[in-house]
């Protein structure tokens, strides 16, 4: 900004910055793991005994987060687990004892994000909320470039075909054919918005055979 | 400095101070790259594309000219470069040392020809060639989104002499908006409204183009890629059925009115005039004229 050096940062990075001035790099880097060290603020919400932000050094499983916010409320049976929020990845109940790193959920296929970690009970309707992701994205773009702009309309269509019985040809070409707009979403378009669009939505029809 | 020029009479003005010398800019930096296994040297500054291009790479372009600033909205150029998590658009990203690209790949050609199917299915591009021949090379199919797919489906805006504005033709390129703003006219009469899906170009307040801040240069239609923006006439033999390109000739002249000596392109067929442009690359109007060179010439041709 006005041609000199400009952080826009947000608080959870500021507070960061606190410690390490205080009490050197080294010190803060001793917590978390090598490759995620630090702090994250974990927001943990959905179906949880204790909702609420939770302060943590990088590195406890899922289930370690949940037990420490009391653990599933609702019926009690989990179902899915969001982690990152709308562009983050659903993981499924077998997945629990993923430690919470950068590292170790990029190794099975999803994100830490935002270092949401929402819970869903076997009540809800994944299809549904795969649904409003969708409608978010579409409403969310700016419409700047196409991948996004075109993109967003395209894969809630195609979520709304599924979810009413409609697909145009197969279940599994329909899955297909998502495959290949996320990527090309993923590859082409400007900003993370577009990029993540079908992040978490590809996800979960990875893992559940939803519209079956 | 030191002598001071003096007229030879009170009539003759007094003549003008040699012209400064301009130093010679400094040689550009050589950047060498790796396009699809090939080494390629641009000068520091040039874009993948220049540097495609230099190698005789066809990217295919629809949102770039070499007349305006690009704005990679497009994302139909797109190229894979080593290192990077996404592609990169060609027509912006300015090369670095060591860059090693790939225009061709598996995953270039599927963004490619999956950006060409949302397009495609969004608009109608019946009268963009361009568009048309980058859909039949990179296969794309713009019906597998099915009969129900979102389009922009609306009737042409006509509300004015001059212009025909069809925005079921739009694909957001920019480039109308750049003509008419910095990039060459500088009025600013339309620009990107709304959001999304619906972005859209538009007037202040959406109003009609003759209450808005529009000069009828026409350089928005110069520019424009989809045919969305076209000259009434055209668009008359259009609906009519009698323009037809085959039979017209291109006759390059100089433009009749003001003494700047704009390149003129005359289109005519069958002995009239249906339509003038400029040579992009005219080093007087870079495509740009007004609307006396663009659309003035009926004085040339008897009136029906």
């Amino acid at each position: 900004m006005f041609r000199q050096p400009t952080v826009v940062n947000n608080v959870e990075t500021l507070i960061n910055v606190l410690e390490i001035i205080l009490n050197g790099g080294h010190a803060y880097a001793r917590n978390g793991t090598t490759h995620s060290s630090g702090y994250r603020l974990f927001c943990v919400s959905g179906h949880v005994a204790r909702p609420g932000i939770y302060e943590l050094p990088f590195g406890p499983t899922v289930r370690n987060v949940v037990e420490l916010a009391g653990g599933v409320a609702g019926t009690g049976r989990l179902q899915a687990v969001l982690l990152g929020g709308a562009a983050g990845s659903f993981i499924s109940p077998a997945e629990l004892d993923t430690p919470l790193t950068f590292e170790h959920t990029r190794a099975i296929g999803a994100t830490l994000g935002s270092g949401v970690v929402m819970l869903f009970d076997d009540s809800i309707d994944l299809k549904h909320i795969l649904l409003r992701i969708a409608a978010f994205f579409r409403h969310e773009t700016c419409g700047q470039c196409v991948p996004c702009r075109v993109g967003t309309v395209r894969q809630e269509e195609l979520l709304q075909r599924l979810g009413g019985g409609q697909a145009l040809s197969s279940n599994g070409q329909e899955h297909a054919l998502l495959k290949e707009m996320a990527q090309a979403m993923r590859d082409a378009s400007i900003c993370g918005l577009g990029q993540t669009a079908s992040s978490a939505i590809l996800s979960a029809m990875d893992r559940w055979s939803l519209f079956s | 400095m030191s002598e001071q020029l003096q007229a030879p009479s009170a009539l003759i003005p007094v003549p003008r101070a040699p012209a400064p010398e301009v130093p010679a800019a400094p040689a550009r930096r050589e950047i060498e790259i790796t396009i699809d296994g090939k080494h390629v040297s641009v000068p520091e500054g040039a874009t993948i594309l220049d540097a495609a291009r230099r190698l005789g790479i066809e990217t295919p372009t629809l949102c770039f000219l070499e007349t305006l600033t690009p704005v990679n909205v497009c994302r139909v150029c797109v190229v894979e470069l080593e290192g990077s998590r996404t592609l990169v658009p060609a027509c912006s990203r300015k090369v670095e040392a060591g860059m090693v690209i790939r225009t061709d790949s598996e995953r270039v050609r599927l963004s490619r020809r999956v950006v060409l199917e949302f397009l495609a299915s969004s608009v109608d591009v019946s009268t963009a060639p361009q568009m048309q021949a980058y859909i039949v090379r990179y296969g794309a199919q713009p019906e597998r989104f099915g009969a129900r797919a979102a389009s922009l489906a609306q009737p042409p805006k006509i509300d004015n002499e001059l212009y025909m504005r069809d925005y079921s033709k739009c694909i957001l390129c920019y480039k109308c908006v750049e003509a008419c703003g910095v990039d060459a006219q500088n009025t600013f009469a339309i620009a990107v409204a709304g959001r999304g899906f619906h972005a859209h170009i538009s007037t202040e307040f959406e109003v009609p183009l003759p209450e808005s801040a529009c000069v009828y240069c026409g350089n928005c239609i110069g520019v424009c890629p989809t045919g969305a923006l076209m000259a009434k006439t055209e668009y008359e033999m259009r609906s009519a059925g009698t323009w037809n390109e085959s039979r017209q000739t291109h006759t390059e002249t100089i433009c009749p009115y003001c003494g700047v000596g704009c390149e003129l392109t005359v289109h005519a067929q069958a002995g009239q005039i249906v339509k003038v442009s400029s040579p992009l690359d005219h080093s007087v109007t870079q495509g740009n004229l007004c609307i006396k060179g663009r659309f003035g010439w009926q004085f040339t041709q008897p009136q029906k």
